[in-house]
């Protein structure tokens, strides 16, 4: 019984139905198998997954985004570079404020209608509508933001969106309302929605159904909607139309584990699964019976200060260096982490952008002690309370934190307490009148796109002075400006190499790690791709090649 | 009325010396004795800090200079064990002792007093049984923040509908019972029928009812960490030490990390079922009367 | 008897009313709301302080709370639970596959516990202090003195990675839909959940057996030589009964949210999974909507316990 056929009404199934459970239940309850060319994955497991999410209004879960509908551009496997997908070519003006695309020659959409550059207008158009419900507008602002007319169009002061416009079929121009000179890798979540087939409003855009309802769903990506089940699972079956070729497989399903690694690692193990994110401390006891996939994270973790409320002796820098250096941050990446993490000099992780002369605040607990006593600061007085959030309630990260306990108590710095809460308590801390002193959580920081200027800004994403700290006196403005101007991606590498420089200068916060993060799958698939990219990415990953042996 | 004075004269004593008579509840209670002791008395049986670090000896299997092995960050299990007991058995009885009074004197006013004492009280139950704990302990968790005492009280605080419902079943079934009835004819005061005559009927169930009170303390105390409310890390309870086996390896590779607080929490469970059980035949009025 | 019950019906608006505004105010005085959520630091994903604004005003977080909480009253009384903050679907459609969900895995897990609860607990108090009574308890006291999570994690080692007799959680396999297929995979969490709750039915019962077999006229039915089996089944099992009960009737909203832990670990789509993450996302619809139909359940398992009491002994009057 196909899954495409499987909601057959009537007698029909009714009389099946019985027959098969009494088949099932004199068999001792034997599972049917899926089809030969089946895998079932979790991979919406994990940091970078998201069960609930639908394109365009999601914080993670590109992973499954991707497998239905192409995007502009693409982060390529290793996330190394941004490539073309959908498009075929850019060009940009002199001052990078116009771009000009041309789509790849031929796409077509999983129902066979030709997909041209109106496509790509109406979902700008779609996404920018002063209606338009999604509730994590982030990818749209990353997508469409700089383009001229946003702020008019998503007012509904304007029509249509000013800085778009269709040249022909396969040409798109966008013209910007600052210079960009990495327009293109701002479109790698820009996931083109087919005009001829959405039939619901902007403002229907988090209640419709179309994004999972097989007869009505339409998509470009190697894979279409299936079969869904709430809760349950997301059957993708291939999409014939695909313009690398048809998938090699006949149906991706993306079973959802409401967010519990253990649940779906024993899935992994049970055979019932082929693929899953697995945790840092389960993953070396896999490497012999499975395929594990690892790479940076790229998610920084800190800790973060609120200065609101913070003991007055923080806003001293060498207090902030004396912590540092009293903690032995490698001793804790390499014992307790179990090397799957590695201490960082700055809140950029990738090694290869770290200046050599960057301040790396080595374990030194003699240092910390003269810092605190140069500061005038008694550390039997210093209170410190870190909170974070509960995706990072698990062993490895309990383990870190009770060694920084340890290691605080040895400079004398006794006070110390950690806790988990939920996200939004977390999250209602950082303000002039929350609750603590310091949060200890992560950040994504992709090679490209310019996230440092979120956090480290005064009018960033947390709200003007939330944190209490000017970002903007203290040089941050000007770095964040120099990464966007950035002319050439040397210069671009260059100008993260200089925050990381500033940041370590300056302190606002502590840098702790960065970890790996890893998947595990059946040696049985063949040509499997998968990379623990920020968010899911999306980055390139073939499915299309992807096959059972 | 004289029969009846006659026993009220030394209850204890007899309940004592029915107690001694059952062989499984005096061993119940000498090992219950054991586990306190060794647990209150942790420093004289271990010559480690519960919290002191070794990055040396991280994950180590039981061997002879650890017992039970080491923990991820190195600390002595056996040691960690010992210490978690205090906190959990403290957090335990605390808190089944809480929501066993609460609960008897509200299934006491609602059972005998019955009428519109009953209605509100029983309402009272509907609506506390009605919330799910998570989102009053989320509440609580955001303005009380962690510490034993708060845990304390918010388990024990919302245990108590049942055996408030408990309390008052039974009394409901005693209230027009021929004893009772004649010892109200009597003149004696509500305070005595129910101390002296409803009560002991009531201590089989309530047994029953504190000693799983007990282990869903112990247990639930872990679950309270996640909302940033339990007793906070590196403290170790027996809870939290645990709940380490969530992660796979510890479960399967490194047992000896998680095993010997369950095996802990599992005697000192079926310690106080047994010494329940001594204490329910010891109470039993049916029997006192008899020897008489 | 009929005059309780609809005095008792009626006293349930009132009750189920106070319910909806606590619920409410507690959400009020949890810290954060759901765009908070949305916005948390690690995922804000370029979200800017206008939208977050945006997104309270169109989600109506911004009215006064009284306001807020009256326009969902006005919606619930029209039969709209609205529709769910974080999961793009209209709530009661939701809660009606969860609820549905729970009580499969609920009806499993409780009938096979009450059963072999209560059977046990006569088993071993006709045998007190036996061997048999004191391998019984231990086994069930196991079940209650680890974390449930950690017991769904050791049954789903054994019985299916290792035996590979069962499928390792999920409710059904992707695209199959049969009855047989569905059993399957409740089972063993219906199992774990029932092994959970055994203990407590077999220790009340037990207790209020041996309490009930020293009564006289169970004593003076045996004395005339009422056969053994028959003086437990007619007269001390039915007097027995009151505590075992109250404990079903306190169990079964218990088991309706408190298996939050198993439902994560079989990867199980129940109530208990829906509540707890719609707590800690703040997702007010679906908690407001969930904790009224767990109300009902309570006020109405309450209620069958209280007429229950009457009927197993007809002294008790209700009143």
């Amino acid at each position: 019984m196909s899954p495409l056929n499987g909601r057959a009404g009537g007698t029909a199934l009714g009389k099946r139905l019985l027959a098969t459970t009494a088949v099932a239940l004199t068999l001792g309850l034997a599972v049917p198998a899926l089809a030969d060319g089946s895998l079932v994955t979790a991979l919406d497991m994990g940091p970078g997954g998201d069960e609930d999410s639908r394109p365009w209004s999601s914080g993670a879960g590109h992973t499954t985004h991707v497998k239905q509908f192409i995007t502009p551009t693409i982060f390529n496997e290793d996330l190394s570079a941004i490539v073309p997908y959908a498009v075929e070519a850019w060009e940009s003006n002199d001052d990078h404020t116009v771009w000009t695309y041309t789509l790849r020659d031929g796409l077509l959409w999983s129902d066979g209608t030709p997909m041209t550059a109106n496509d790509w207008a109406f979902t700008a158009e779609f996404m920018t509508a002063p209606d338009w419900a999604g509730d994590r507008p982030g990818d749209r602002n990353l997508s469409l933001s700089e383009v001229a007319g946003f702020d008019a169009k998503t007012a509904g002061d304007a029509d249509s969106l000013e800085g778009i416009e269709v040249i022909d079929d396969q040409t798109i121009r966008f013209t910007l309302s600052a210079s960009n000179p990495r327009h293109f890798a701002s479109l790698f979540r820009f996931y083109i929605l087919p005009e001829h087939a959405v039939d619901f409003e902007p403002a229907d855009y988090m209640t419709t159904d179309w994004f999972r309802d097989p007869s009505r769903f339409v998509g470009s990506g190697p894979f279409v909607v299936a079969d869904y089940a709430p809760d349950e699972y997301l059957t993708l079956g291939a999409n014939e139309n695909y313009f690398q070729g048809r998938p090699a497989l006949d149906e991706l399903v993306i079973r959802y584990f409401g967010g519990d690694q253990t649940a779906a690692l024993l899935a992994l193990e049970a055979d019932d699964i082929d693929f899953t994110y697995v945790t840092e401390t389960d993953a070396p006891s896999l490497e012999d019976a499975y395929d594990i996939f690892s790479n940076l994270s790229g998610v920084v973790v800190m800790t973060r200060f609120n200065y609101n409320l913070v003991d007055d002796a923080f806003s001293d820098i060498r207090v902030r260096q004396a912590i540092l250096h009293a903690i032995d941050r490698d001793a804790i990446t390499e014992n307790i982490l179990g090397g799957t993490y590695v201490s960082i000099p700055c809140p950029i992780p990738y090694a290869d952008l770290w200046p050599e002369d960057v301040t790396t605040y080595g374990y030194d607990p003699d240092r910390a002690a003269s810092l605190l006593q140069e500061a005038g600061v008694d550390p039997g007085a210093i209170s410190m309370e870190w909170v974070g959030h509960a995706g990072y309630d698990n062993t490895a990260h309990n383990s870190a934190l009770q060694a920084v306990q340890a290691y605080l108590s040895q400079i004398g710095i006794n006070d110390f307490s950690y806790r988990f809460v939920d996200i939004p308590t977390f999250r209602a801390s950082y303000s002039p009148d929350g609750d603590w002193q310091n949060q200890y959580h992560g950040f994504g920081v992709p090679r490209f796109g310019n996230d440092v200027g979120r956090l480290w800004s005064n009018g960033g994403a947390l709200g003007t002075g939330v944190t209490g700290y000017d970002y903007d006196a203290d040089g941050f403005a000007d770095a964040i400006a120099a990464i966007s101007a950035a002319p050439t991606i040397d210069d671009y590498n260059a100008a993260l190499g200089d925050f990381c420089r500033l940041h370590a200068e300056m302190l606002p916060d502590l840098q702790m790690w960065v970890g790996n993060r890893f998947g595990a799958a059946d040696p049985s698939i063949a040509n499997f791709w998968w990379q623990p990219a920020p968010a899911g990415g999306p980055y390139q990953d073939n499915a299309h090649t992807w096959a059972v042996q | 009325m004289a029969m009846t004075e006659v026993t009220i004269d030394s209850p204890a004593r007899v309940a004592w010396r029915r107690f001694r008579q059952h062989r499984i509840a005096m061993v119940a209670l000498a090992v219950l004795g054991v586990i306190v002791i060794l647990c209150a008395f942790a420093p004289f049986f271990s010559g480690y800090d519960p919290l002191g670090l070794n990055m040396a000896a991280i994950r180590q299997p039981p061997s002879a200079e650890h017992w039970l092995g080491t923990d991820t960050l190195g600390r002595d299990v056996w040691t960690r064990t010992l210490y978690g007991g205090r906190v959990s058995l403290v957090i335990g009885l605390a808190a089944a002792f809480l929501s066993t009074i609460i609960g008897i004197v509200l299934g006491v006013i609602s059972g005998y007093f019955g009428k519109w004492a009953d209605m509100v009280v029983m309402r009272a139950t509907d609506v506390v049984m009605a919330f799910p704990p998570i989102i009053i302990m989320l509440t609580v968790a955001a303005f009380t923040g962690p510490g034993l005492v708060n845990v304390i009280f918010i388990i024990g605080g919302l245990r108590w509908p049942p055996t408030a419902r408990l309390v008052r079943g039974q009394i409901l079934q005693l209230r027009d019972q021929d004893f009772v009835t004649a010892a109200r004819t009597l003149g004696l005061t509500n305070a005595i029928i129910i101390t002296r005559h409803m009560l002991p009927h009531v201590v089989a169930p309530l047994v029953a009812n504190i000693t799983f009170a007990v282990s869903l303390a112990i247990l639930t105390e872990a679950g309270l960490s996640f909302l940033g409310l339990g007793v906070p890390l590196p403290t170790p309870t027996w809870g939290n030490m645990m709940e380490a086996a969530r992660d796979l390896r510890i479960m399967r590779e490194e047992p000896w990390m998680w095993i010997p607080p369950a095996i802990f929490t599992l005697i000192t469970v079926l310690c106080i079922n047994f010494v329940g059980d001594g204490l329910r035949d010891a109470f039993d009025p049916q029997q006192l009367i008899g020897e008489k | 008897m009929t005059r309780y019950i609809i005095r008792r019906l009626l006293l349930a608006i009132p009750v189920l009313f106070m319910v909806t505004v606590l619920v409410f105010a507690l959400i009020e005085l949890a810290p954060g709301d759901v765009v908070d959520f949305f916005a948390n630091p690690e995922v804000m994903a370029g979200m800017s302080e206008a939208d977050l604004e945006a997104l309270r005003e169109r989600l109506g977080l911004n009215d006064p709370a009284p306001v807020r909480y009256l326009h969902w009253l006005g919606g619930v009384l029209q039969g709209d639970f609205g529709y769910s903050l974080i999961r793009s679907e209209p709530v009661g459609e939701l809660l009606l596959r969860r609820f549905g969900n729970s009580m499969m895995i609920m009806g499993i897990g409780l009938f096979v516990a009450v059963t072999f609860g209560i059977s046990l607990g006569i088993y071993t108090a006709l045998r007190q202090y036996s061997v048999a009574d004191f391998t019984i308890s231990f086994l069930s006291f196991v079940g209650i003195s680890m974390p449930a999570f950690i017991a769904g994690i050791i049954a789903l080692y054994v019985f299916s990675v290792q035996l590979g007799w069962f499928p390792a959680g999920g409710m059904r396999s992707p695209g199959v839909h049969t009855l047989g297929d569905l059993l399957h995979h409740l089972i063993l969490p219906a199992l774990v959940l029932s092994i959970i709750h055994m203990a407590t039915f077999m220790r009340y019962t037990r207790f209020s057996m041996l309490d009930v077999l020293k009564q006289e006229y169970v004593v003076t039915a045996t004395a005339k030589g009422m056969p053994r089996r028959i003086v437990v089944m007619r007269h001390a099992f039915r007097n027995g009964l009151i505590p075992v009960v109250t404990m079903i009737g306190y169990s079964i909203p218990e088991l309706v949210v408190g298996a939050v832990f198993l439902e994560t670990i079989f990867s199980f789509p129940g109530m208990g999974k829906l509540y707890f993450d719609s707590v800690i996302s703040r997702d007010f619809p679906v908690i407001m909507a969930a904790n009224l139909v767990i109300a009902v359940f309570v006020l109405a398992a309450n209620l069958i316990t209280d007429v229950a009491y009457a009927a197993i002994d007809p002294r008790i009057r209700l009143e």
